[in-house]
């Protein structure tokens, strides 16, 4: 009982950051049909920034850890992302309602990995004192691609089936090269290059470390406003997208945090990994998901998986996830 | 002094029109103007403005192309009915225009 009251004064501490208040005021001035609007050229340097921050800081990090122990949590994250895209997918196909390809395409998403949502994490994480090892934020491509593949492979095949056409071939290589190649992780993994072989400390300090907060702030706002702007869009298609967006992200991150337990048990993984894995695992990719779903699966809709991801996915993971992770972890590390 | 030509314009998603300008080239025209575009299709509206958005890529495209001479105009639109149109979204028109300096098109 007292470890239950432990972790709702913890969730709701968790609640009031600055992070997720500044969610919670862009849905609202969305809402109230403010004229207020960041230009997009703002957003895509945003995510630019903080990838790139997170990046450096790993790189510079790693250089002095040992990369073996990576291993285990790597190999799960990419179980974790393909376990996601097959419930989703087994749990699509029971709803009559659904197309195929539509709950394959959203179950890809979900499996797949938001960088704004490991942004946001990762702060919470600082400002909680929760250490964390600086290579899991390099986990995000482990989980995002198996995952993007695997639902493109899977509608594919379904497709090919049912069309009774030999189609095109699905290309694996071309799909791993398009989500490297995307805005977001091209960001982050040109700053651990950085990092691990420059010296950006300088840069790092005195311009990318100042900044991260304040920026993530301005996307968290962004993420708001466009969640609400998307959910009228969601609600045109089958509600239950909307009900897997919500349930959805609960259950990815409670697998995650189980794994990322017994990778704690086996290697020593640290509590705040396990948390980041959990939320990671929670997270659903807002940037370079779905213009890779929309290539590879182009007959599913795109109001279905965008709609879910954005206005549900993404707050859930936000609002609800890494506070209730943090709390987890509090009261299961005894922290 | 001006020249009868004609003018194919297709409007779709900007995630697609590296594949449509391969084929507007692969067919023989000259050229062809790209413009940011947006407004009301059967779906919904697709917005011109330029506020954040996470999904870019979804935002409409206007592409035009003018050819001197119409089979060529037809054999391109209907090269991108075929293999463009059937996944994603698009409209497509012929327009008939007048053109200065024909070597150019």
């Amino acid at each position: 009982m007292e470890a239950l009251i432990d972790f709702i004064q913890q969730f709701i501490r968790q609640l009031q950051s600055p992070t997720l208040s500044f969610l919670i005021g862009g849905a609202v001035i969305a809402a109230s049909g403010s004229k207020l609007k960041i230009p997009n050229p703002v957003y895509q340097f945003i995510v630019f920034m903080l990838l790139m921050k997170i990046g450096i800081k790993g790189g510079i990090e790693i250089r002095e850890s040992n990369f073996t122990d990576m291993l285990v949590p790597a190999v799960f994250s990419a179980i974790i992302g393909m376990a996601i895209v097959v419930i989703g997918n087994f749990i699509f196909s029971k709803i009559p309602s659904v197309k195929k390809e539509d709950g394959t395409a959203t179950a890809g998403l979900f499996g797949a990995v938001s960088a704004s949502t490991l942004a946001a994490a990762m702060v919470l994480l600082e400002e909680q004192g929760m250490m964390f090892e600086a290579w899991v934020p390099a986990l995000y491509p482990f989980m995002d691609i198996p995952a993007l593949v695997l639902a493109i492979v899977i509608a594919n095949i379904h497709h090919q089936k049912s069309e009774k056409t030999n189609g095109h071939k699905v290309e694996v290589w071309s799909i791993v090269k398009e989500s490297l190649r995307g805005a977001a992780l091209s960001a982050m993994l040109l700053g651990l290059a950085l990092g691990l072989f420059a010296k950006p400390d300088k840069v790092l300090m005195s311009f990318y470390n100042p900044l991260f907060r304040g920026f993530l702030s301005i996307l968290m706002l962004i993420l708001g406003m466009e969640a609400y702007a998307r959910w009228r869009e969601l609600k045109k298609v089958a509600h239950w997208f909307a009900i897997y967006a919500f349930i959805g992200p609960i259950v990815h991150g409670l697998i995650g945090f189980a794994l990322g337990y017994l990778a704690y048990i086996w290697v020593g993984f640290s509590p705040g990994g396990v948390v980041l894995l959990a939320v990671i695992a929670s997270s659903n990719s807002d940037i370079s998901g779905p213009p890779t779903i929309r290539g590879g699966i182009p007959w599913a809709n795109p109001s279905t998986y965008i709609g879910s991801s954005t206005s549900v996915g993404t707050p859930v993971a936000i609002a609800i996830c890494i506070p209730l992770f943090v709390a987890l972890a509090e009261v299961v590390f005894s922290l | 002094m001006f020249y009868p030509a004609t003018k194919l314009i297709i409007i779709t998603e900007t995630f697609i029109s590296d594949d449509v300008c391969k084929i507007i080239d692969a067919c023989g025209a000259k050229g062809y103007t790209l413009v940011p575009s947006g407004g009301k299709g059967l779906h919904h509206l697709h917005p011109t403005s330029d506020k954040a958005t996470v999904a870019e890529d979804f935002a409409n495209i206007k592409i035009e192309v003018v050819c001197s001479e119409r089979k060529i105009a037809e054999k391109i639109a209907e090269k991108i009915l075929q293999e463009c149109f059937e996944d994603y979204p698009g409209v497509m028109y012929l327009e008939n225009v007048e053109i200065m300096r024909p070597t150019r098109f």
